[in-house]
């Protein structure tokens, strides 16, 4: 049997229920292991823009964005991101979408395929997470995204230098091409062990019995 | 199921648990004009909300 039992996650970082099946994801991980679960879950990211039509620069609010872009009533938006701060907060979650800056993922997307590169893929994925959801940092500029990776550990210069030449601009591409292959329409979105598909922020059981699943 | 995925035949699984083009509704999510908090969060069962509060102490 291979030990491990490799998870590839497709997903956004303007992305609420990303960041949500991020937190049950891992305690899914943690309940199939203490359910005797014996393989070692290796999680690797990919890219999915939700909305790549969004520019870097977004001068408004969530709101205005969806009610802008995705023709959305105000009054029903204004619900939706309410319950979801809601939700988000039984996972640990704050979530700030009054000061939220919406922004382009499409740079952060090359930052997290170069964290890839280096091993720091988890920690600059949660850090970009916290950054957009909890304390409204802008990750649409390289700047920006640069003093995210300091913090984790990548070297800044790099950062600037690889995200500004469009390093990983293919590799991104390459992701956004495979999701469509699958056919992945939302996202999170979870392949597991390359055989099974599960769309959504499940619960954290669910997780574990789909790891329970694929590792028979 | 998306894509050429073995099915893991679980029956809770839910898919409206997403993001689908830039939209991120809670499923069950009251209508326009009715106010927050008079429905349940749908998509987040009890066991959840148990679960959230276990670990959040």
């Amino acid at each position: 049997m291979n030990d491990v039992l490799k998870i590839d996650v497709w997903s956004d970082i303007a992305c609420p229920w990303c960041y949500v099946g991020k937190r049950r994801f891992a305690e899914g991980v943690r309940r199939y292991q203490a359910a005797g679960g014996d393989r070692e879950v290796v999680v690797e990211y990919h890219s999915f823009e939700l909305s790549p039509d969004t520019p870097v620069d977004f001068d408004g609010t969530e709101v205005d964005f969806l009610v802008g872009h995705k023709r959305m009533p105000a009054d029903q938006v204004r619900q939706m991101l309410a319950q979801m701060t809601e939700l988000a907060a039984t996972e640990g979650l704050e979530y700030h979408f009054d000061t939220l800056q919406h922004a382009n993922t499409l740079k952060a997307h090359e930052l997290l395929h170069l964290a890839k590169a280096h091993g720091k893929q988890d920690e600059m994925k949660e850090r970009l997470l916290r950054a957009y959801f909890t304390e409204g940092r802008h990750i649409g500029h390289v700047d920006d995204l640069a003093d995210l990776a300091a913090e984790v550990g990548l070297d800044r210069d790099l950062v600037v230098a690889e995200l500004t030449a469009g390093v990983h601009h293919d590799a991104v591409q390459a992701d956004i091409a495979q999701a469509r292959e699958y056919g992945i329409s939302g996202v999170p979105f979870f392949v597991i062990d390359g055989r099974f598909g599960v769309s959504g922020a499940q619960s954290p059981d669910l997780f574990a019995q789909a790891l329970a699943k694929a590792s028979e | 199921m998306s894509g050429p995925f073995e099915s893991l035949d679980l029956p809770e699984l839910d898919e409206s648990l997403a993001c689908v083009d830039g939209v991120c509704a809670v499923p069950g999510m009251p209508s326009a004009g009715e106010g927050v908090g008079e429905q349940p969060l749908l998509g987040l069962t009890e066991r959840d909300a148990a679960d959230g509060a276990e670990r959040l102490g």
